[in-house]
């Protein structure tokens, strides 16, 4: 894959640490010097086993500069965003280590190096190098970004960290980007600024130097799509993020922390984009091959004592197998709790329906009025029910009396709830408003009832996979947009505007047929399914290469609390500019 | 997506290309370039039989026999499906290399995701950074200088040497000066500071005795030394400048990082004994000594740095002492069965002394987990000894012998495990 996160992090941990050569070199003991920004990309990559073996034997906070003890035996590195520059220049004016490599995460700038250089008045800095880590690694495909809270300007700094990916992979892209969000515009000009721009040294003028096609950049925004993240998703990754939530790699069980990485755990790895009914097969299997191999250790049960010694030394062995075993178990069994105490199987089928259109509405409106009517269905998936409903179709309100009863919902639909089923469709239809007036203009008033619902019946049109599984027919519109862009030919109705940098347009012209890399960002927050789709498309397209990434990693609960946010907003604000600021 | 049905007219087409493959080798092989420009000396010639590189299928007309532009190696239609741009061989290169800005040409699968690596990019700003730094020193070192001889007038001659600045923000943190916030200044440059000796902006600047500071700078030319009472105000930069040269001096040994030392130099050279060792295995006894030192020094880092009950000596270097322990404690987990297996070849000629002790470092988990073995196997003895009673009664002396044996083994896995617990022994 030319386009792999896990290459970027192993390439990375090789600068950072350089593990040792050969014998000739002597070793030093090291610290780490971090900052909050650098501590959660250094704690996502790496462990602390890999940090230890390295000889790194002390990792502190730069922010701490003043409390920090005096060991000149130590050699320093420092990986910092810029934003420790200050931190920095202090630390470095009054030393507490031997030597200093300073690893910036994102690119700086003249003036920067000005002022770390003159405040090396001891002149103990060795090395100064810029690596371009201004994001998460999730997954080998997928990446996230950090938003800090009370940031001036979110354009510029998600731009900066966007720019940060292009670079560390060595991509200098054509930017395309929805046409109909303010927000993507505002970022797409950020990063082209930035690429044009000779603020980063003139580091995009050389990339590209081995793609034959330029890679591509994709700017969405999460407000074209507002459904994926409302269904229920059935493959294993998905699931723990919909029921346990996934922070940052670790998930929180019954007091319990677990780490989930794909790069040290073979069983998640494997099973991370099966679909429920596959994932429990796989999981037999696994713990009857755990079986298997404890059985013969049995120590009751062996009578020759060397091979008892041969058993025990195994120990670890076990113990590990059975502790990954442990957590999976903990976490399925939290699933399958959460499943049939939110009676998600009906429901899920029930979504299923509704968005793929595979009923009537008389007989889906039936089957909704028994959901609600059912008290023992939480108010929260009647909620996510109704604005696929009301999406697909128009919102009814007999259902709000329903919901509204209190024999049937307990607790009772907030206030936020109500405001949002209303206000749903409307809310996602004004903003792709400006279109379909142009649509109206060119096509006149003729077609205006075939344009009525051109989007929203646009967004259940990508249903026609052969999945025979009814739980995961549905598929998010990102599907659409990525064969679009393979293969231009097919009909679309997903309007992407293009943004040419110079060196790009020089070395390539401006028409490209052909597609090979391709680097996605939704902004607004993506779902683990939309990885798992990208991650598929991928598999199944070698001649692709796709990595997707964005500044949330969404499950429905998240998603609904953003849009409760949103129609607040609209009620006090009408103006949609401030919309970014909240999602 | 891959299986894409290749239109029959594609077909065509390839067996054209073959055909014109072969005239062309027949014909004239000193300019043997394709239309596109692309040199075709490296092709393989068609054989008896044809297998595509990457599938094995026998190639024929029907699947098709394709040459990699790129390899030249012969293929099936199938893992021909892709295009990179390459450029004709220079120099002594012997087949087309790529080119992202050369000739679109077909190539099989192998060299199309060898074109698709991932490359990464970090950028090296040292040179320029040592570049600046140089312009800077001079600068740096005028300042220090004034400094120093700021301060030797302030001692000599005690009284003001700088004019005092005026502003109304602090010169290093730039905090405003407020009826809380008292102006300050430093007596040595005369930038105004603030003071604040216990909260966050502490550091701006320190009010200290002159004396301490004479005492921690002996070499300047001092006519009188000031009697210990006399303070002063200094900013941080001042002191910083006046400590210069006392800094930049070698801090004293510190012990843990000398021990330390001493252990990850004997865990390297373990480390490469251990390669070593892999393919001869004369060295045993060699590795066996380095294995001894290693556990000595840890087991001397051990007691010196951790009371009994495993809590750290030193409280201000806690984490780092911690650190230390936890990845040797790694290093030994990761490689226990590597070592009891050389150790039991090499059974060295004092085997009670040389036997490999426990490694002293006993997690918690893993005295837990040798406590519940020892529990099993005293079980077992137990349940033995039991039979061996009732068998002495019930005079079955045949299977006597064999059981008595059976308990001797146990007691000595007994013993070994109890040693290997050591102090832990008892819950």
């Amino acid at each position: 894959m030319a386009l792999d996160l896990y290459k970027v992090k192993d390439v990375y941990f090789n600068k950072l640490y350089q593990p040792r050569q050969n014998a000739s070199e002597q070793i030093k003991p090291k610290v780490l010097l971090l900052d909050k920004i650098t501590t959660t990309i250094i704690s996502m990559s790496y462990t602390q086993s890999q940090l230890l073996s390295n000889d790194i034997i002390l990792i502190e906070l730069i922010e701490n500069y003043k409390t920090l003890s005096v060991m000149k035996h130590l050699n320093c590195i420092v990986f910092v965003s810029i934003k420790s520059l200050s931190s920095l220049i202090s630390e470095l004016k009054s030393p507490h280590f031997g030597s200093y490599e300073i690893y910036f995460n994102n690119s700086i700038n003249k003036n920067q190096i000005e002022k770390i250089a003159e405040s090396d008045e001891y002149e103990i800095v060795d090395k100064l190098i810029e690596i371009f880590q201004d994001y998460l690694i999730l997954n080998s495909h997928l990446y996230q970004i950090q938003h800090e809270p009370g940031a001036i300007n979110p354009y510029l700094e998600d731009g900066s960290k966007l720019t940060s990916l292009l670079l560390s992979l060595k991509k200098n892209p054509i930017i395309k980007y929805e046409s109909n969000s303010n927000d993507i515009k505002r970022l797409s000009s950020e990063i082209l600024y930035n690429i044009n721009s000779n603020s980063n040294n003139n580091l995009f003028d050389d990339l590209n130097i081995h793609n034959d096609v330029p890679p591509i950049l994709l700017l969405l925004d999460r407000k074209n799509d507002p459904i994926t993240p409302l269904i229920t998703p059935w493959t294993y990754q998905s699931m723990i993020h919909e029921f346990c939530k996934i922070e940052k790699n670790l998930v929180n069980i019954e007091n319990q922390q677990i780490i989930l990485t794909d790069s040290n755990d073979q069983f998640y790895k494997e099973s991370m984009y099966l679909n429920y009914g596959d994932l429990t097969d796989k999981f037999q299997k696994y713990v009857e091959k755990y079986k298997s191999e404890t059985n013969q250790s049995q120590i009751t049960k062996t009578s020759n004592l060397n091979e008892l010694k041969k058993i025990l030394m195994k120990f670890p062995e076990f113990k590990k197998f059975s502790t990954n075993i442990l957590n999976h178990l903990n976490i399925i069994s939290e699933i399958d709790k959460q499943i049939s105490l939110q009676k998600l199987w009906d429901l899920g089928e029930l979504q299923q329906t509704i968005v793929c259109d595979l009923d009537s509405q008389q007989n889906i409106k039936e089957r909704i009025i028994t959901v609600l009517k059912d008290s023992k269905i939480s108010t929260t998936n009647k909620v996510k029910i109704l604005l696929l409903y009301s999406i697909r179709f128009n919102f009814d309100q007999s259902f709000l009396s329903i919901l509204n009863d209190p024999l049937c919902s307990d607790p009772l639909p907030s206030e936020e709830q109500v405001n949002l089923l209303s206000k749903f469709k409307s809310l996602f239809n004004l903003t792709n408003l400006t279109n379909i007036q142009k649509q109206q203009q060119q096509q006149g008033l003729t077609n205006i009832f075939a344009n009525k619902n051109i989007n929203i019946s646009n967004l259940f049109k990508n249903h026609q996979n052969e999945n025979d599984n009814i739980y995961l027919q549905y598929t998010p519109r990102l599907n659409e947009i990525i064969n679009k862009l393979i293969d231009p030919n097919l009909e679309s109705s997903v309007k992407l505007n293009t943004l040419i940098p110079d060196k790009v347009k020089q070395k390539y012209g401006t028409t490209t047929e052909k597609v090979q890399d391709i680097i996605i960002y939704m902004n607004g927050g993506l779902t683990y399914e939309e990885s798992r789709l990208i991650h598929e498309i991928s598999e199944n397209n070698k001649k692709i290469n796709l990595i997707i990434g964005s500044d949330e990693m969404l499950n429905s609960e998240t998603w609904l609390n953003k849009l409760y946010n949103l129609t607040k907003d609209k009620q006090t604000e009408p103006e949609r500019t401030q919309f970014r600021d909240l999602l | 997506m891959n299986k894409s049905t290749t239109p029959t007219k594609k077909i065509n087409k390839i067996s054209f290309g073959e055909q014109g493959f072969s005239i062309g080798d027949q014909q004239d092989k000193s300019s043997s370039s394709s239309p596109t420009g692309i040199v075709r000396s490296h092709w393989k010639t068609l054989q008896s039989n044809n297998l595509c590189k990457i599938c094995h299928i026998n190639l024929n007309v029907k699947n098709g026999i394709v040459n990699c532009r790129k390899c030249g190696q012969l293929h099936c239609n199938l893992h021909t499906h892709y295009e990179v741009r390459l450029r004709n061989p220079q120099f002594d290169e012997k087949t087309p290399q790529y080119d992202s800005n050369g000739i679109w040409s077909r190539c099989c699968e192998t060299c199309y995701l060898e074109r698709q690596n991932t490359e990464v990019l970090s950028n090296n700003l040292t040179e320029d950074f040592k570049k600046i730094r140089l312009t800077f020193a001079d600068v740096n070192e005028l300042k220090r200088i004034k400094v120093q001889r700021n301060f030797l007038k302030l001692v000599n001659e005690g009284k003001e040497v700088t004019h005092w600045k005026t502003g109304n923000h602090c010169s290093i943190c730039f905090v405003k000066f407020s009826l809380l916030i008292r102006k300050h200044h430093c007596r040595l440059c005369g930038d105004l500071v603030c003071d604040d000796p216990n909260g966050y902006r502490k550091y701006c600047s320190i009010y200290l005795p002159i004396i301490s500071l004479i005492d921690r700078l002996p070499n300047l030319n001092y006519d009188k030394i000031p009697n210990d009472t006399i303070k002063f105000r200094c900013c941080i930069n001042c002191k910083n400048g006046l400590l210069f040269e006392l800094r930049k001096q070698e801090q004293p040994e510190n012990e843990i990082i000398k021990t330390y030392l001493n252990l990850i130099d004997q865990r390297y050279q373990i480390e490469v004994m251990l390669e070593k060792y892999s393919k001869d295995e004369k060295i045993g006894h060699k590795l066996m000594n380095h294995l001894k030192d290693f556990e000595k020094l840890v087991i001397n880092f051990r007691n010196q740095f951790f009371t009994n009950d495993l809590r750290v000596v030193q409280i201000e270097n806690e984490q780092l002492i911690k650190n230390i322990y936890q990845s040797i404690a790694m290093f030994l987990q990761d490689n226990l069965i590597k070592y009891k297996e050389i150790s039991a070849i090499h059974v060295p000629p004092e085997p009670q002394k040389e036997e490999i002790k426990p490694e002293p470092s006993l997690t918690k988990k893993q005295v837990r987990e040798l406590r519940e073995q020892l529990m099993v196997l005293n079980e077992q003895k137990f349940l033995i000894e039991n039979m061996i009673k009732d068998f002495t009664k019930s005079r079955r002396f045949d299977e006597l012998n064999s059981l008595i044996l059976n308990k001797q083994e146990l007691e000595d896995t007994i013993n070994e495990l109890e040693n290997k617990l050591g102090e832990f022994k008892f819950i």
